[in-house]
């Protein structure tokens, strides 16, 4: 038998469904067969994503959470974008900046949140500055490395021709950079999930991450899992989201399929 | 006139080591004149050309034009590049009338511009099309193009057939021609070809490598308007023999320099 073989068309085209629902039905199998688990099957947790939306939970703490990331998001692409090109075109600032991006890449944004706390108090404020932090670093490292790396040729053509550093950016430095700016922000789209449920679950009790920890508080593992595929699951569609966007930059760059 | 006198420019390496690319280089270009600049890699041609379109600063010396210091880019100048240096995300008739963009001319009428410039190429119903779609020696009529495009004084051009295979080059060079006999601008032509030199130039320039100096003019006086029977014609070889057999009386008089000396 060979296991390399091509799958069929139908597993190719969307493989995910497969794999999924495969696991899903181990899962409900184990469930069914050793019941008393701690960790409830799917059927249970389908249960407890009803109640939650039926109850209303659902509806006031994600439209928090929503506010939460995309006010943190927002604030660290402009902030990064900024930084991103200001390094990039500016030995003095690459010089000096470069150091303070590499440690804050590197270093446990988690263990920084309670330095949230003392800064914004317990407040939404705290939460955005969170997901700002898990976001920022990101952004701002990979448009200062598109911008850096810019073909140096299509920029001496355009100084040739007279440019000045806004047409340079906005004609040929921003466009060739874009590809790493937008893997800077699919990245960061995830990571703002990350860092708004971290931020919601040390600072306040409101959201997506205060329900966490509150059903967490009650061991409910059935109303932990019915959040955690929500999260999960809009966090997928919204990198998904960006990745269909650098498809179709990267064609419109020159790209093959 | 370009008026360039004592030019010098030391490249200086990683261990700074020095790379002369250019020794007390002077030479005048007369207006409406096709000079060509031929000469082995290292002999600093297109460096003194990157320096005639204003990009990079002389050590000593200095180029003028028309009594004019240069000091950078200006819109009497216009370069057309070896390796076409096309947006690869603009088509081609945003690419043309990029220059005139820059410029701040009005949208309207930069396009009619940049397509009566891509219609001198020929090009003007490969207006919305992207340079990855078309061939080498089209996207380097585009780069003609963009270059006439903003009408300059003085063409610059950095071996810019040197990338295409030899028959879209031979082409091309009866194009260029064909184009220069119309309006005279005053070409500085940057070739590593003895017969698209001679092809092309009223005089030519042979430079010798490591240092950069300049080895001999000569004078071109074949009859204009040029065509492919020039080619054919007994001084058209005299002269391509004669820029030969000087060309490899310099190599053989100059040691091969290590790879890591020349200029990228």
């Amino acid at each position: 038998m060979n296991l390399r073989a091509a799958p069929r068309a139908a597993y190719r085209r969307a493989p995910w469904v497969f794999s999924l629902g495969a696991g899903l039905a181990a899962w409900e199998a184990v469930g069914i067969l050793r019941p008393g688990l701690p960790i409830p099957p799917p059927s249970a947790v389908l249960v407890a994503l009803v109640e939650l939306v039926r109850e209303g939970y659902l509806a006031e703490h994600a439209g928090r959470t929503a506010l939460h990331l995309v006010a943190g998001l927002a604030l660290a692409l402009a902030a990064g974008l900024g930084v991103g090109v200001l390094m990039g075109r500016s030995r003095r600032a690459e010089y000096f900046l470069d150091l303070y991006l590499n440690l804050f890449l590197a270093a446990p944004m988690a263990a920084l949140v309670p330095i949230m706390i003392l800064v914004f108090g317990l407040r939404p404020s705290g939460i955005v500055a969170t997901v700002f932090l898990f976001t920022f670093f990101g952004v701002a490292v990979n448009t200062y490395t598109g911008v850096r790396d810019a073909n140096p040729r299509l920029v001496e053509m355009a100084r040739s021709f007279g440019a000045g550093e806004g047409m340079l950016l906005r004609r040929v430095i921003l466009p060739g950079a874009l590809p790493l700016i937008l893997g800077g922000v699919r990245q960061a789209v995830g990571r703002a999930f990350n860092g708004v449920i971290l931020g919601e679950m040390l600072i306040s009790t409101v959201g997506m991450g205060g329900l966490l920890m509150q059903f967490g508080g009650q061991f409910r593992i059935d109303l932990v899992l019915a959040l955690l595929v929500v999260v999960v699951g809009t966090s997928a569609l919204a990198v998904g989201a960006v990745e269909r966007l650098e498809r179709r930059v990267h064609l419109w760059l020159g790209g093959a399929d | 006139m370009i008026a360039i006198a004592e030019v010098t420019k030391v490249f200086r390496g990683r261990d700074d080591e020095e790379l002369v690319a250019l020794d007390r280089v002077s030479l005048t270009v007369r207006d409406h004149e096709f000079l060509s600049i031929i000469g082995p890699s290292g002999c600093g041609k297109t460096t003194l050309l990157r320096m005639i379109g204003g990009l990079i600063p002389a050590e000593a010396g200095t180029i003028a034009i028309d009594g004019v210091p240069v000091t950078g880019p200006g819109p009497d100048r216009a370069i057309v590049f070896q390796d076409f240096a096309l947006l690869p995300w603009a088509d081609l008739l945003a690419n043309v009338a990029f220059p005139l963009e820059i410029r701040k001319v009005p949208r309207r009428e930069r396009e009619a511009r940049a397509l009566e410039a891509l219609r001198l190429v020929g090009l003007q119903d490969f207006a919305h099309y992207y340079p990855r779609q078309i061939s080498g020696g089209m996207q380097q009529r585009v780069g003609l193009a963009r270059a006439l495009g903003v009408d300059p004084e003085i063409l610059l051009m950095d071996e810019p057939f040197g990338a295409l295979d030899a028959q879209t080059r031979q082409l091309l060079q009866e194009e260029l021609t064909t184009l220069w006999q119309r309006d005279r601008k005053t070409v500085v032509f940057i070739t590593h070809a003895m017969d698209e030199a001679v092809y092309l130039s009223d005089r030519v320039v042979i430079m010798t490598p490591r240092p950069g100096r300049v080895a001999e003019v000569l004078e071109i006086p074949l009859a204009r308007p040029r065509a492919p029977e020039t080619r054919e014609d007994p001084a058209f070889v005299r002269l391509t023999a004669r820029i030969w057999e000087r060309l490899k009386a310099l190599g053989a008089a100059q040691p091969p320099a290590p790879a890591k000396q020349t200029p990228a």
